[in-house]
């Protein structure tokens, strides 16, 4: 079952039921989320990147309750006050094309309201982070798509906020670049809750300390990716133990793997 | 949020325009006219005749900076930030304000610069001065909501072209003008007027800041019914008190209360200006001594009188008889001409034989008298037909045109009206 680091609950949602219109996307999603990284796994459709956007508090739940960093989440009054610790890079990302690298991180820690004193030296942590420090003066619309992609996580990380909400943020990297964000999303879980959206099972492998699995709106699997990859069943489509955990789950709940 | 304002003027397509609206604002003050040099109203209202162009490039440059957010996909992220909405919209008006104040106040400065050089005081008048920044100001926010609420980079040209067409038809609109083409000292813009436009300007602020296109975030964590409601008719209320402000604060200028003490200049002929005015003392003197010269000639020669500018005195009739200045010399020479002869009457009717002989005489001495003192550029602006008159009694004999302009004077000392 869940572990929660009950020093610090970074997500506490309860009987959460989101959509658009009368769409039902997320039905009666339970989840309790402390300290580490916490991979966020499903088929297209389950409602992960809706999931995402109630917790980075840019959608109000339609019901349920929802707490974010031990704060509730009830008015624009409340989501203005968790967001300062929030950093969230959504699937498609905008970005001003003008914008130098350096300009959009700060811009973000501005939107972030880090304080003045801080931002300069944030957004300098940042860069570095993501190796983008000799790339600082460069405008965002002469950065090829990985670049601008890590560009897009200094600007989620950037001032170190308490839960990171990461929307398939390896999208675009290449093989080391990955390699390299899985370093970084470890680094950054000793300081904050960080929670990934992917399609990569063998990210989640490397760098998750635990896995949600998301279906048809509801979290149907919440554990250790060790879990996952024991509840793998023999005939199992995969070529890790991992992905075959996460087939068999598919499996079992009526979904195809490869949706 | 320096640092973003810096960085919201660095992006800013006003950038690109600062310099050529600079240049376009001298080219047109200084490429018009040059009357203004030396009269401070004028200066100051001349100053600002340039907000035309720079309001409607403003709105564009506002309407084009607003709608970027949504058109690159950072709507979403800057409505969900922790930062207000309203001050990262108030950062960005902030920027595009900047730069169209800053462009207004580099002509303001290169014509108070000018008119400084040509007189011995500085006395700016910062009604019109306020007067273009409050313009400014409002086609700003105007833009500024434009672009957001239509996202398109149409609504640039569309907002730009919206405010300059306004601004245009609305200039010789008494009550509704944004920009006054002329500072005569004889007029002043009112308290009233001002107040109106600024209410204006800082009610369009606050709506392009405050009223965001209706989005599905936007709708998130909505207002209770009651308060949105409420929140709908104060802005409906405030708006509508703004703009209607506009309308019951009256004409945008005023006549002025006529100096204690008019400059003045000469002894027997005497010439009295508004003090604003007196670049044009000399030249206005030396306009009178030719005139009141040319009557030698007349059995009424003029030898001693004061004549003064408009707004300086009213006649006894009432009427307003005083020369204009800053305009032509035939309006300088004629109204002072005017002020020589003797005035029309009131008649029951005027198409009577006594009265039309009376008219012509008076039109025969007036052209007479402008044509033999007032200079070839003077006598030239009368009809063909009256100068070649007035040329032809010009040409004669000093004797035969005492006697004719003697059969002149008989008629016009008799009755105006038929009895």
């Amino acid at each position: 079952m869940v572990k929660v680091d009950t020093s610090i609950v970074a997500i506490d949602a309860r009987e959460l039921r989101q959509g658009y219109g009368s769409r039902r996307v997320i039905e009666g999603l339970d989840l309790q989320f402390g300290k580490g990284v916490l991979g966020l796994l499903g088929p297209n459709g389950a409602g992960k990147t809706t999931l995402l956007r109630t917790l980075a508090t840019v959608v109000p739940a339609q019901s349920g309750q929802l707490r974010i960093l031990g704060s509730p989440v009830d008015s624009v009054a409340d989501a203005r006050r968790v967001r300062r610790d929030i950093g969230y890079l959504p699937q498609d990302f905008g970005y001003f094309g003008s914008f130098t690298v350096r300009e959009f991180v700060r811009y973000a820690a501005w939107l972030r309201e880090l304080p003045t004193a801080d931002t300069a030296a944030a957004v300098d942590d940042a860069l570095a982070m993501v190796d983008l420090s000799d790339r600082a003066t460069t405008r965002l619309k002469a950065l090829s798509g990985g670049m601008l992609r890590r560009c897009g996580i200094a600007s989620a990380i950037v001032g170190t906020p308490k839960l990171v909400i990461l929307d398939e943020p390896t999208v675009g990297l290449d093989p080391l670049q990955r390699m390299e964000f899985r370093l970084l999303i470890r680094r950054l879980a000793a300081t904050c809750a960080v929670v990934v959206s992917t399609h990569l099972v063998e990210d989640v492998g490397m760098m998750c300390t635990e896995v949600a699995v998301m279906v048809q709106g509801r979290i149907t699997f919440l554990d250790t990716p060790d879990m996952l990859a024991a509840g793998a069943a023999d005939d199992a489509i995969g070529d890790s133990p991992l992905e075959r955990g996460y087939t068999t789950l598919l499996a079992a709940s009526g979904e195809r793997s490869d949706k | 949020m320096i640092g973003i304002l810096l960085i919201e003027l660095r992006r800013s397509p006003m950038r690109w325009l600062f310099v050529p609206l600079v240049v376009l604002g001298t080219v047109l003050l200084f490429g018009l006219d040059r009357e203004w040099i030396g009269v401070w109203p004028q200066t100051s209202a001349y100053a600002q005749r340039p907000v035309m162009f720079l309001s409607a490039a403003a709105a564009a440059a506002a309407a084009w900076s607003s709608g970027r957010a949504a058109r690159q996909g950072m709507a979403d992220r800057i409505s969900a930030s922790a930062r207000r909405p309203e001050i990262v919209e108030a950062m960005r008006i902030a920027a595009t304000g900047a730069y169209a104040i800053a462009a207004y106040a580099a002509v303001v400065v290169a014509a108070v610069v000018t008119t400084a050089l040509a007189t011995d005081d500085i006395a700016i008048w910062p009604s019109y001065l306020l007067l273009g920044a409050t313009t400014i100001i409002t086609a700003t926010a105007i833009g500024d909501l434009a672009g957001r609420h239509l996202h398109t980079k149409i609504a640039a040209p569309i907002a730009g072209a919206g405010v300059l067409v306004v601004v245009f038809a609305t200039t010789s609109q008494p009550v509704f003008s944004f920009v006054v083409l002329s500072g005569r000292p004889q007029v002043e813009l009112t308290p009233r007027a001002l107040a109106a436009r600024t209410f204006l300007s800082v009610v369009a602020v606050v709506a392009a800041v405050v009223w965001s296109p209706r989005t599905p975030l936007s709708r998130q964590f909505r207002l209770p019914a009651v308060q949105r409601v409420g929140a709908a008719l104060v802005a409906v209320v405030v708006g509508g008190l703004a703009v209607t402000g506009v309308a019951a604060a009256g004409e945008v200028s005023r006549p002025r209360d006529a100096p204690a003490e008019p400059r003045c200049a000469g002894t027997n002929i005497r010439v009295c200006v508004w003090p604003e005015n007196r670049k044009y003392l000399p030249h206005a003197l030396d306009l009178a001594e030719r005139i009141t010269a040319a009557t030698a000639m007349t059995p009424k020669p003029v030898t001693s009188i004061t004549f003064v500018e408009e707004g300086l005195r009213r006649s006894p009739t009432g009427q307003d008889d005083g020369f204009p200045l800053g305009i032509t010399d035939f309006s300088t020479a004629y109204m002072m001409t005017l002020q020589m002869l003797p005035p029309f009457g009131t008649c029951e009717s005027y198409d009577s034989p006594q009265t039309q002989s009376w008219t012509e005489a008076w039109i025969r001495v007036m052209d007479w008298i402008l044509v033999g003192s007032a200079g070839p550029i003077v006598a030239q602006r009368l009809p063909a037909g009256r100068l070649a008159a007035a040329t032809d009694l010009r040409s004669l004999a000093e004797d035969q045109q005492r006697a004719a302009v003697a059969g002149l004077y008989r008629i016009l000392e008799g009755p105006y009206c038929d009895a």
